[in-house]
């Protein structure tokens, strides 16, 4: 399922020429549009990496779980630390855990 | 492995009478970069900085955890002291247990925040690298830059400008070490030679263990000036809140908070300046919009938005300068002299002082010709009653 760009919160990166979702993103994916914004140019071709979701500064991104994971409640958010990611997951009923997970980023 | 030296200053009994030293040297003990823990009557005083000269060439440290009064008290004094035993600059770490721990808090609570906040403290030597250059600006980490040129925007003194290579450089002369684009920067990159976002998550990492609910405070230089008289005038706060000093409130970057709230941190509190007496022109200012968004992630992740929040310091208590319309003769004298653009002409000609701008310096009053304009703080009466007292005599 494509990365779902929440307009509202997206400020292209302040319409520099290469956002940093069209930075990170392997498949060279995302771009802005005419008014600016984040988007997916080819949402068949996305991987679920979610890249994106987790540079993205204004937290404007969210990618849809694919349908085997879980319906629409469900949600996968992600909060990028200096060392660390905290990982929000909510299932299909809405109950919420986090995880803590160490990274390798220093 | 570091090898930290640890100084507590018992300030003439001041400090070590309203906290248990001896409970923090046993719990200090076990931690493995401590080399060693000295106790000194006045780490100010020149017997107190022989010993502390000579327990460090005794240990060969590089590294020093300073446990005493304010930064902003005797700062100046362990700056000395490091250069002269040759360490670093950034390897020293003060950590204000006077002010802001054994004048305000109970005995029991006093020794349990003063041990976290020099758990804090050690946290940050330890993650702390030395650093040989001289110059005291902004740097940008080239390495993981990706040249997103959020931070020319964001910088109020416009110090930073793109280089040939494509990446960003900071103007020495220009840059006023705001830290603003630190907090705008959305990869962290860029950092102040004492103000690190990595050491400062590090710092976050002495939370674990310490009394629920654990509330951080990220407070401006100001904010932290002001701290330090609520400890000075002896009045208590809660001893959950643990203070952490940042050049400006836009120099609190939003992935230290996720790593706060990461970390288990049960709350953030950022405390600035006024909303438009920002002393480094725009800092509060990004840092609302900031938190105002990051507000929303945290109601997105089903946590309370209450868990992040800013204050203010100052609001509603000014006196703001008072015009009197019926003297006015609408010259604008008044418009041009003041310092704070606080003085707006309205539609009707009427001239208005916006009290949030004002700061009551009363040059307004000294330029008016008809006498229109009041300072509430210093009436021309109040002067005129002193003269007369002075000359009565």
């Amino acid at each position: 399922m494509p990365p779902k760009v929440d307009i509202t919160k997206c400020d292209g990166c302040r319409a520099e020429e290469e956002p940093l979702c069209d930075q990170i993103c392997p498949g060279n994916l995302m771009r802005l549009n005419e008014q600016g914004k984040a988007e997916c140019r080819s949402s068949r071709d996305c991987w679920d990496c979610m890249s994106c979701t987790k540079i993205c500064p204004q937290g404007a991104i969210e990618t849809r779980l694919p349908y085997q994971l879980g319906y629409y409640p469900a949600k996968l958010i992600p909060k990028v630390g200096t060392d660390k990611i905290m990982w929000t997951c909510v299932d299909i009923n809405g109950k919420v855990e986090r995880y803590v997970i160490k990274t390798r980023n220093n | 492995m570091s090898r930290a030296g640890v100084v507590l200053c018992r300030c003439n009994t001041l400090i070590d009478s309203k906290m248990d030293f001896n409970t923090i040297e046993r719990r200090l003990q076990k931690h493995k970069n401590i080399v060693f823990i000295q106790r000194v009557n006045m780490a100010c005083s020149p017997a107190g900085k022989q010993i502390i000269e000579e327990m460090a060439s005794l240990h060969g440290i590089d590294s020093l955890v300073a446990v005493a009064c304010s930064p902003l008290a005797k700062g100046s004094v362990f700056k000395d002291l490091t250069r002269k035993l040759g360490i670093d600059k950034n390897m020293l770490e003060i950590v204000n247990i006077r002010e802001q721990c054994a004048w305000v808090h109970e005995y029991d609570d006093a020794t349990s925040k003063g041990l976290t906040l020099i758990n804090m403290g050690i946290n940050r030597v330890v993650k702390a690298q030395p650093d040989s250059t001289t110059i005291n600006c902004a740097m940008i980490n080239k390495i993981k830059c990706d040249k997103c040129k959020r931070c020319l925007e964001e910088c109020p003194n416009r110090a930073i400008s793109i280089n040939d290579d494509g990446y960003p450089a900071v103007n020495p002369d220009l840059c006023q070490r705001c830290g603003v684009c630190i907090g705008g920067c959305p990869l962290a990159v860029i950092s102040l030679p004492d103000f690190k976002v990595d050491e400062i998550s590090a710092m976050l990492k002495g939370a674990s263990g310490a009394k629920s609910p654990f509330i951080v405070g990220f407070f401006c230089d100001f904010a932290y000036e002001e701290a330090d008289k609520m400890g000075q005038a002896g009045s208590a706060y809660s001893p959950n809140l643990h203070i952490i000093r940042v050049p400006c409130t836009g120099a609190v970057n939003m992935i230290t908070v996720n790593d706060a709230i990461a970390e288990g941190v049960d709350g953030v509190l950022i405390a600035g300046c006024d909303a438009s007496q920002c002393k480094r022109k725009r800092g509060n200012e990004v840092a609302r919009y900031r938190i105002e968004n990051f507000q929303k992630s945290l109601e997105e992740q089903f946590l309370e938005k209450e868990r992040l929040s800013y204050v203010s310091l100052g609001e509603g208590l000014k006196e703001a300068s008072i015009i009197n319309d019926d003297k006015c003769n609408r010259c604008g004298a008044c418009q041009q002299v003041c310092p704070y653009g606080a003085i707006k002409q309205q539609d009707e000609g009427k001239f208005q002082v916006y009290y949030k701008a004002c700061r009551s310096c009363g040059i307004c009053a000294a330029a008016c010709k008809p006498g229109a304009i009041l300072v509430p703080v210093c009436p021309d009466k109040k002067i005129m009653n002193a003269i007369d007292a002075a000359l009565a005599i």
